[in-house]
């Protein structure tokens, strides 16, 4: 066989690099931000959740998608990100 | 100002060797002629010996020939500062001195017959043309992409899903040559942004969508069809990322509505929604593999289905014109009878409704009822919006009673009603189910679905075989997926 040119079929985009956020201090008390996508039984996790991290002195948001089915709106995740220093996203099953 | 005459020419072409001695002396005499040849450089030197010529060169990589692109040699051109005033294709003599006079080149063409026919332009081989036209659409900027080299000690088809651009069967290689053809059926300019696609909203140009429907095997007729259906995929209200990104089984389904579906050679008969038609396969197959390739979706990373389904492979069909009781799909959602529609919705895996013994239109509608009411599941009601494939057996139940899709469609949601009771968490011995609060059932019973509006009905299949096909469609309301419909370009 001899070489063969072909043409690229993705979109040819360099992956993006996020560099992490700074590690949380150990010991002090943060806000979370807790985010339901609304899948079924998704609060009960974020329930048993929300008690533990309130047992360790932290302060705890929560936060609703209003569809499972689509992304989270630009502005909820704006509000999280203003308002929390931590958050979990809760997928359920 | 300088004039010049450029001839090309080739090696086997009798006409141009009549010529080709009366140029060569002209040339070789300081004229302002230029003989260039289309072929090999042992090809014309060959014919050089032969006629005793020594001032013909070679159009290298026919870069004068394609940008000329005359049908015949010899061509015979008369160039001011390089641009064309006038050509002469094939032996015409007193053109051909005419020719010369405008450029003020003694040409001796007494001896010359008075006409003789060209040979064809070795640029109009289909072994050359094609590379040509990959060279010149590089050239304009109408391709654009990266070119990838696979190894001579390579497999292609190997190569192609080693480097992750396949669905897990083998493509199609994705030359310049096949994705230039495969352009020549749109007249969209190639650079021109069809859709931003999810999940890593990338944008499909035109030749981005080509590339991935030569690798789906798609007939380069069908890209209209393929751009139409990428445009409606990307519909905000279609939610392409939630539809890749899901648990539930769903997959683009493309329902091709109108006439160009025939005149593309798609299939709305019998096993039009299993294999053997290249263009329903190759059309799904084109619209999966642009998701895949330029949004970037990929399956146990973007794509977390649990299980998964065939369609996600390619899943298009036709829908049937000829013998429908009821108005296409695209002129109900909005389109004119002569424009054909493609639209899209998110589909589980479909199943089959049998009933080849219903012969009123309401013991049908009883079955569908049926059907409907366990679809996806049997306790849960709303959101999953139902499509009805009907073949002609079953369509003409309902066509001799003059029932409308309209009446169809509230028929069967009237018989898709399910007590309440029997829909909540704990109902029939299983937790599954609805909370009570969200259920309201007036005595009737609750519906599967909202409305009467949301179940679609499709008119496809072979004669024979009372076999409907009924499709689930994920989350199809306004919080989920809508189906969309856009309008294929009319090219042709």
């Amino acid at each position: 066989m001899k070489e063969l040119e072909i043409l690229d079929p993705t979109a040819e985009q360099e992956a993006t690099h996020w560099s992490l956020a700074a590690p949380l201090e150990a010991g002090r008390a943060i806000r979370v931000g807790l985010l339901d996508i609304t899948k079924p039984r998704g609060e009960l996790f974020l329930d048993e959740l929300e008690q533990r991290l309130v047992a360790h002195g932290h302060t705890v948001e929560r936060y609703r998608k209003v569809t499972m089915t689509r992304p989270a709106v630009d502005e909820l995740v704006g509000e999280m990100v203003r308002a929390c220093e931590a958050s979990v996203v809760a997928l359920a099953d | 100002m300088s004039r010049e005459l450029l001839a090309l020419v080739k090696h086997d072409c009798p006409t141009c060797e009549l010529l080709l001695p009366v140029l060569d002396a002209a040339a070789c005499d300081g004229a302002a002629v230029r003989i260039l040849s289309q072929s090999s450089r042992e090809e014309t030197d060959a014919q050089a010996a032969r006629l005793g010529l020594q001032c013909v060169t070679l159009d290298a990589e026919l870069e004068l020939s394609a940008r000329h692109d005359p049908d015949a040699v010899p061509a015979l051109l008369l160039l001011e500062d390089g641009r064309e005033l006038d050509r002469v294709e094939g032996l015409d003599r007193e053109r051909i001195a005419a020719l010369a006079r405008a450029a003020g080149v003694p040409l001796e063409v007494g001896a010359l017959p008075e006409r003789r026919p060209g040979c064809a332009s070795r640029t109009r081989d289909p072994e050359v043309l094609a590379p040509l036209r990959a060279r010149q659409a590089r050239e304009q900027g109408r391709i654009r992409s990266r070119v990838i080299r696979i190894g001579a000690l390579e497999d292609p088809f190997e190569a192609l899903d080693r480097r992750g651009f396949t669905d897990g069967l083998p493509v199609i290689p994705p030359t310049a040559e096949r994705v230039v053809a495969m352009l020549d059926h749109t007249r969209r300019d190639p650079q021109e942004v069809v859709a931003v696609v999810p999940p890593y909203l990338y944008a499909a140009t035109v030749e981005k969508v080509a590339i991935n429907a030569v690798m789906a095997g798609c007939p380069p007729r069908a890209l209209p069809i393929v751009l139409a259906a990428l445009d409606a995929a990307c519909e905000p209200s279609f939610s392409l990322h939630g539809v890749i990104a899901t648990t539930n089984p769903v997959a683009p389904l493309l329902v091709v509505s109108g006439p160009l579906a025939a005149e593309v050679g798609m299939n709305a008969e019998g096993n039009c929604l299993g294999q053997g038609n290249r263009v329903n396969l190759g059309i799904g197959r084109a619209l999966q593999l642009t998701v895949r390739n330029v949004g970037g979706a990929l399956p146990g990373l973007d794509d977390r289905a649990t299980l998964g389904q065939m369609g996600k492979l390619a899943a298009c069909f036709a829908e049937r014109l000829d013998g429908s009781p009821w108005e296409s799909l695209s002129v109900e959602r909005g389109l004119a009878e002569h424009e054909t529609g493609v639209t899209v919705f998110a589909a589980e895996g479909p199943r089959v409704v049998p009933d080849a013994v219903s012969r009123t239109p309401e013991s049908l509608a009883a079955s569908f009822g049926m059907a409907l009411d366990a679809l996806y599941h049997p306790k849960l009601r709303d959101a999953f919006a139902p499509i009805f494939v009907i073949p002609p057996s079953c369509g003409a139940v309902f066509g001799r009673a003059g029932w409308d899709k309209s009446r169809v469609k509230r028929e069967i949601f009237e018989r898709s009603k399910r007590p309440a009771a029997e829909l909540v968490h704990g109902a029939r011995g299983c937790e599954q189910g609805m909370d009570p609060t969200a259920l309201s059932d007036d005595g009737s019973g609750v519906p599967k679905v909202p409305s009467p509006d949301v179940i679609q009905i499709v008119y496809a299949g072979g004669d024979a075989g009372s076999m409907a096909m009924l499709v689930g469609a994920f989350a199809a309301n306004e919080r989920g997926s809508l189906p969309a419909t856009r309008r294929v370009e009319d090219w042709q």
